[in-house]
């Protein structure tokens, strides 16, 4: 039987983690925010711990600070303590305080030089995470490298001996992470086909590391940067020595099995792409579909086609369950609830909420066919119409979001027929 | 439309600045970096970059557009309206893009952006105007045995040293002092650009000039810090083309800002010969046409991933310097060294066709809100 705390404070925490969990995403949005100016770490931790899952959908912006920078590298491979096993090609999230506090002991007074780059910028600054992740992140893998067991190890609740080889996997990716980093951008921004030198550089001596830390690469590289993928094929089949081939490709298969498992996890990504925001969504998305268009096309997976058939129905069906309510709560009732016109503030959102579902429903088609989307759509598009009748809408605000859901021929035709008639 | 479809790739060597056209500020991804210009038959066909980043354009008219990709509403109507135009020059089009964004075409930023600049630019105009006439009193108002010109605090009253002035000149210029008031005026509108009087360096022409200063520093910054051969060699054709532009502009600017060196004589020469006035007070803007994208594209890139991709959306776009901008200067204007490394640039499918255009569209769109900005 649960027993609930005597005390006052801790029925207090107990209550707002139970309000917490029935918040909507922009309540724990702002929660995250305020907490983010608490200076209790440990209550701060108790109450955001259970909406770790959520957190990590919502991708909030948070202060950019020292060990949050540290582990940016690592974001997609972090899971609950209950979710790792040693060995197993990920980080628990027991063990970055530890080992931040080990990196920054190391720094010295140095440390304070990082903190004021960092100073008063958010994740999002990625001009910024760079820069100061530049001076970190290779001087934190050798400092994690000769590091003994940290005195606070216990409260990670792992035993001692964990310590050694995880140790010696996580190095393997701050050494690389500035190189990870340029892959992820520009994945991010889809600008730009992977560089063979960014790849060369990560794979150089990565043979010489732990089997755990080159998975976790790769599986970096597959989560963040699947665009990559053929490069590094490339580089890792024109490796002359054999042996270092032969680890390198056993890395390849390691990481790419992780991800083939974190995708088919019951509540992994798929859920996160229901849950995450809808900007959000659309990139995922883009990156799963072109992570599994590349394990296709990748001869070494023939294997996984049955997975991966069973993986691209489960997305199509997240991506069409996300696309319709992203739809229905973010387009269709603020129009049909609507009493007055639409301000500029307002049309900035729903233009904004269309081009989000537009880039979805984009990427989405490839994974799974058209489907209900058109039907969608036009729905959408008959409700923006509704609503102009009613008076929420001005012409050109009515031809813009027209425009986005419909098509610009439609919208164009409309504007012309419009000005004819006046 | 398919490749097989396309109008053929063309060489792009353009004599002059109506040849080389001017550029459109659409909005459409695969549109960035179209040029229109007039054709012998009183139409406006469009030079549009290779979207491969290669050699060559291609050249259509609207129609031939659609077939090609399905532009947005703001450039159909964009389109529209550059039809209608009598003469396609940057100002016309710029007064088009205004136009356009104020009527919330390019959305809620670049409307309200838009309005505020419309009424900017009256305000602006009213103080060329000042100056114009202010500058004129200072030039000739010590010619003439003027009446008290104080007001009743005892301070100089401008107004009636103003009009004084205007009505000993205008006779001496053989014309009436309305004449004259509306010769001030005029000069205002061709001059308002190029920044006159002591606020010089504040007009649109000098800060666009500035920006792009910046642009070629910034760029030459971050390709000192890269490895890439490629993008090194990018930056230098940019910076090459850049510096001539700067020559070029700034030299043009300067023989623009010197007409109100001698006002008597500007208003003699815009009585008998407008049009010269007007061309020489319009080639800084014809010379920078194209370059106020460009810097807006690389000044929106947040890191560095943000400004190789941005690099390779410019090289695209660099205005070549026709044979007609060496007549505008002493300055040597070899643009066969500058674009001598312009070749293939490969983009992710994505890019153009996928599911980030409404992003670039949404980018773009907020480009326009900045431009219609003052810096």
């Amino acid at each position: 039987m649960q027993t609930r705390s005597a005390d006052p404070a801790g029925r207090a925490a107990h209550a707002l983690r139970h309000q917490l969990r029935q918040a909507d995403d922009q309540k724990i949005i702002r929660i995250t925010a305020m907490l983010d100016d608490v200076a209790d770490p440990a209550g701060k931790q108790a109450i955001l711990d259970p909406l770790r899952d959520r957190l990590g959908s919502l991708k909030p912006v948070r202060p950019l600070r020292f060990a949050r920078l540290l582990f940016t590298p690592f974001e997609p491979v972090i899971v609950p303590p209950s979710a790792w096993r040693p060995g197993d090609v990920a980080i628990p999230r027991s063990v970055l305080t530890p080992l931040s506090a080990v990196v920054r002991t190391g720094f010295g007074a140095e440390a304070s030089a990082i903190d004021a780059i960092i100073a008063s910028h958010k994740t999002d600054a990625t001009d910024v995470v760079t820069v100061a992740g530049l001076a970190l992140w290779p001087r934190a893998a050798e400092l994690l490298a000769v590091s003994p067991t940290p005195g606070d190890w216990e409260t990670t609740g792992l035993r001692s001996t964990v310590y050694p080889p995880l140790a010696g996997a996580v190095v393997t990716v701050p050494r690389r992470a500035a190189w990870l980093r340029c892959l992820a951008r520009d994945q991010a921004i889809g600008a730009l086909a992977a560089d063979q030198r960014t790849i060369e550089n990560i794979l150089r001596s990565m043979a010489d590391e732990p089997p755990e830390g080159c998975a976790m690469v790769v599986a970096l590289i597959l989560l963040q940067a699947p665009h990559a993928v053929p490069v590094l094929r490339e580089c890792v089949a024109s490796v002359r020595n054999a042996a270092e081939k032969a680890i390198l490709l056993r890395a390849l298969a390691r990481g790419m099995e992780q991800v083939l498992t974190r995708l088919e996890a019951p509540s992994g990504v798929m859920d996160e792409i229901a849950r995450a925001p809808l900007a959000a969504a659309g990139q995922e998305v883009r990156r799963i579909a072109a992570f599994l268009g590349e394990m296709d096309n990748d001869s070494g997976a023939a294997a996984h086609r049955p997975r991966l058939k069973a993986m691209r129905e489960r997305l199509d069906q997240a991506c069409r369950e996300r696309f319709a309510e992203g739809l229905a709560e973010g387009l269709v009732q603020p129009l049909a609830t609507a009493s007055d016109a639409l301000d500029a503030a307002g049309q900035t959102l729903l233009e904004t909420c269309a081009r989000d579902l537009r880039s979805l429903e984009t990427v989405a088609r490839k994974v799974g066919g058209s489907g209900s989307y058109d039907q969608l759509l036009h729905q959408a598009a008959d409700t923006v119409l509704v609503a102009a009748k009613s008076g929420t809408l001005t012409p050109i605000r009515t031809f813009r979001l027209v425009e986005i859901l419909a098509g610009s021929d439609v919208a164009t035709s409309m504007y012309r027929d419009t000005v004819a008639k006046s | 439309m398919s490749e097989t479809e396309l109008p053929r790739l063309k060489p792009y060597h353009p004599m002059t600045f109506q040849e080389r056209g001017v550029a459109v500020p659409f909005t459409t991804p695969l549109l960035g970096g179209t040029r229109a210009r007039p054709t012998d038959k009183q139409r406006v066909e469009l030079v549009i970059p290779n979207p491969a980043g290669g050699r060559g354009v291609y050249i259509m008219p609207w129609a031939g557009i659609a077939a090609w990709c399905q532009p947005t509403l703001h450039d159909s109507v964009f389109n529209d309206r550059i039809a209608s135009l009598k003469n396609v020059t940057p100002a016309a089009i710029r007064r088009v893009a205004l136009q356009l964004s104020a009527e919330g075409l390019a959305g809620e930023e670049a409307m309200e952006a838009a309005c505020q600049a419309v009424n900017l630019e009256k305000g602006d105009r009213l103080v060329t105007n000042y100056q114009l006439l202010m500058t004129l009193v200072e030039q000739v108002g010590g010619r003439f045995a003027a009446q008290s010109t104080t007001n009743g605090s005892g301070k100089p009253d401008l107004m009636t040293q103003a009009r004084l002035t205007v009505e000993w000149i205008s006779p001496r210029l053989g014309r009436t002092a309305s004449w004259t008031a509306t010769a001030l005026e005029a000069l205002s509108d061709v001059l308002t650009n190029i920044g006159v009087g002591p606020s010089g360096a504040t007009g649109r022409l000098p800060r666009l000039l500035a920006m792009l200063r910046n642009l070629r520093t910034a760029m030459a910054e971050w390709s000192a810090t890269r490895q890439n051969d490629d993008q090194v060699e990018y930056v230098s054709m940019a910076c090459t083309v850049a510096d001539l532009t700067l020559s070029l502009a700034q030299a043009t600017l300067a023989q623009a800002q010197a007409l109100t060196g001698d006002m008597v004589r500007l208003l003699r020469n815009w009585g008998t010969d407008p049009g010269s006035i007007s061309q020489l007070a319009t080639r800084p803007e014809w010379l920078l046409d194209g370059w106020e994208q460009i810097c807006l594209i690389w000044n929106h890139a947040r890191d560095d991933a943000g400004r190789r991709a941005a690099l390779v959306e410019i090289i695209g776009l660099i205005p070549i310097l026709p044979k007609e901008a060496s007549e505008w200067s002493e300055i040597k204007c070899d643009m066969d060294r500058a674009i001598r490394f312009r070749r293939l640039v490969s983009l992710n499918e994505d890019w153009r066709t996928g599911s980030i255009v409404f992003e670039l569209i949404a980018r773009n769109e907020h480009l326009r809100a900045i431009a219609c900005r003052p810096a």
